[in-house]
């Protein structure tokens, strides 16, 4: 098998693109000028080391620019109030809380941002993109093992203690665990529980309720149920336990019905369209500025 | 700040096997990988593993009805050779203490990896303490890379191989980072006390003894042999060897001194062979004398860290196991 061609890098209809070993695909360059270590910089380099407000900011592929750029928004938002702010953002298809935590251990050092912001949920239910029992396993590293175990570059692979913990507790002690590393650097953060069609209130069309209707039905290998029970049981979970437990959880803000009024938020099931992006900015705009207010206050 | 580029180019129109000859290293084998941590131990001859941990006793037991300590290290942490932390197990057990004990290890393993290890594998496996054994392999970038500490060199190499084939189109390894090895290491052993803390469990942090810092008796031939190692250069560095052991070791013990509150986790460890001449196999690994020597250092603290934690004497652990029993139905 050594250095013989295989099936493995056939996967082509689901490209792995920009390869971070740690976090699995994440944003390529593409056509954002200024781009760092997997980063998106705005508005660009120079401000980011000048600004009196940095802001690391993270997501999956609902995040990803051009086309989910809620992050930008929210930037201008904040400038239209007044702050001079700069921000590093970080996305990948499929990037789940496993993947933002690893984000902050490694990224938030060297960036230093005085609020980490992250827009988090979807990634991680049913098991869909890490594997069951192994959290921190993405699909696409699972990929990139397997093609250097079939070509004979390592003898065996190996992806941490198996974890058997449910998607929503994987989520919500990333999201815990993050947060005691913030709160430790002197960081404030922010994580927005992001909405998704199939949960919470949305004034769909006939054709989202018929589209997302079949991608309901779909069943997730991984937790064999259908795709629209994963997502059900793993928000309702999420928010019960929030409920439960408020002080470890009164980082998160709760999205899930920030669509109520607004029909056409989507492009799909699950990503939102530029009006809904915009919406987005939008409702993060004052927990962000809140937050930032605190922060000055804070330091005087 | 520029444009970051990552060096190296898609080499689209090399064979594959041209590829693999390329990166693939016969003397320097990557064996056992996991994509977070890089290598880890093989299973060797042990007969009790899961997901890259060595659990002691072999002969298995319930680890919800035991007391269950992590321990983890690096190439100085491989069983059997770098067996400290089963020789504490086994003194533990001694004192009628029913153990299970995971182990996990890898050649050339840092401070980055060992924060990994607690981020990924410690919710999973809940242990009552953990403790590792660290420090040389984060000197001079002698494995990470140096502006990226998460970026071990065998996951680097992989990688290599990998970013010429048409697997994927770009690499990339985070946000470049230019603290030194010392403050990576302080700070990453800070991140693992809070992660730790956050799981509900004490962390203690062996900061390893090496030849050519603190104390110790070297023989003529041991002597010979450092002088020789001390001068080769660090490429990533551009020092040599011995600088960057002295200078790492240096610059830890003085944010440690300054900073005790953040760093009460971390026991100097870089004099414990002072009154232990022979105690190493080559200038960095320790031999049986060694490693014993280390493990019954180590074992006042652990059973310090146990009885803080409320999990000795017997009696108390026994009550916590009952209570984690209780807790989980």
């Amino acid at each position: 098998m050594v250095g013989q061609e295989t099936a493995v890098n056939a996967g082509q209809v689901d490209p792995v693109g920009t390869f971070d070993p740690l976090l699995s695909a994440v944003a390529p360059k593409g056509e954002w000028p200024f781009y760092r270590g997997g980063y998106n910089l705005w508005p660009n380099p120079k401000a980011l080391e000048t600004a009196r407000i940095r802001l690391m900011t993270m997501g999956n592929s609902t995040s990803l620019w051009p086309d989910a750029a809620w992050a930008i928004e929210l930037g201008n938002g904040l400038k239209s109030q007044g702050f001079d702010v700069a921000l590093a953002h970080g996305a990948g298809k499929g990037n789940s809380s496993s993947q933002e935590l690893l984000r902050v251990v490694r990224d938030m050092p060297a960036l230093k941002p005085d609020l980490v912001l992250s827009l988090s949920g979807i990634c991680d239910i049913g098991y869909m993109i890490n594997a069951k029992t192994y959290p921190f396993a993405h699909k696409y590293i699972r990929r990139f093992v397997d093609y250097a175990l079939e070509h004979g570059f390592s003898t065996a692979a190996t992806y941490g203690y198996p974890d058997l913990a449910s998607p929503a507790e994987i989520w919500c002690r990333n999201q815990k665990m993050s947060r005691a590393l913030t709160q430790a650097m002197g960081v404030d953060q922010i994580v927005f529980l992001q909405p998704v069609q199939g949960f919470g209130s949305y004034p769909w069309t006939d054709e989202e309720k018929a589209f997302y209707a079949r991608k309901a039905e779909v069943v997730l290998k991984s937790i064999n149920k259908p795709y629209g029970d994963c997502v059900v049981e793993f928000y309702t979970q999420v928010r019960a336990a929030i409920a439960a437990n408020p002080d470890d959880y009164h980082h998160i803000i709760d999205l899930t019905e920030v669509f109520a009024d607004c029909p056409g938020a989507y492009r799909d099931h699950r990503h939102q369209s530029a009006k809904g992006v915009a919406k987005i900015a939008q409702q993060m705009l004052p927990h962000v500025v809140a937050a930032l207010n605190k922060g000055v206050q804070a330091n005087g | 700040m520029a444009d970051d580029k990552d060096p190296g180019e898609t080499g689209l129109g090399q064979s594959l096997p041209d590829i693999f000859t390329k990166h693939y290293k016969e003397t320097d084998k990557i064996g056992v990988f996991d994509p977070l941590l890089s290598v880890v131990s093989p299973p060797s001859r042990h007969g009790r593993m899961s997901g890259g941990y060595k659990l002691w006793p072999e002969a298995g037991s319930d680890p919800a009805k035991t007391l269950r300590l992590l321990s983890y290290g690096n190439s100085t942490g491989v069983w059997p050779l770098g067996n400290w932390s089963e020789l504490v197990a086994r003194k533990l057990e001694a004192k009628a203490l029913p153990i299970t004990l995971f182990h996990g290890a890898g050649k050339g393993n840092t401070s980055s990896q060992e924060a990994i290890r607690i981020l990924r594998d410690a919710p999973a496996i809940r242990p009552h303490l953990a403790f590792s054994l660290s420090g040389i392999c984060d000197i001079g970038y002698l494995l990470n890379s140096a502006t990226q500490p998460f970026a071990h060199k065998y996951t680097r190499r992989v990688l290599d191989f990998v970013r010429e084939t048409t697997l994927v189109s770009d690499v990339v390894y985070g946000y470049p980072d230019t603290s030194s090895p010392a403050a990576a290491w302080c700070r990453n052993q800070r991140l693992a006390r809070i992660m730790a803390e956050e799981l509900g469990f004490p962390l203690i942090v062996f900061l390893q003894p090496v030849q050519g810092y603190g104390t110790y008796d070297q023989s003529g031939d041991e002597k010979a042999f450092f002088t020789e190692k001390a001068k080769v250069i660090l490429g990533a560095a551009g020092k040599p060897y011995g600088d960057c052991v002295k200078e790492f070791y240096d610059e830890v013990l003085g944010t440690l001194a300054r900073n005790p509150s953040d760093y009460g986790h971390i026991v100097d460890f870089t004099n414990v062979f002072a009154d232990c001449p022979g105690a190493y196999r080559d200038h960095r690994h320790q031999n049986d004398k060694g490693v014993a020597h280390l493990a019954a250092r180590m074992l006042p603290h652990i059973e310090a860290g146990l009885l803080r934690a409320g999990l000795l004497p017997r009696e108390a652990l026994a009550r916590r196991l009952q209570q984690d029993a209780a807790a989980k139905e």
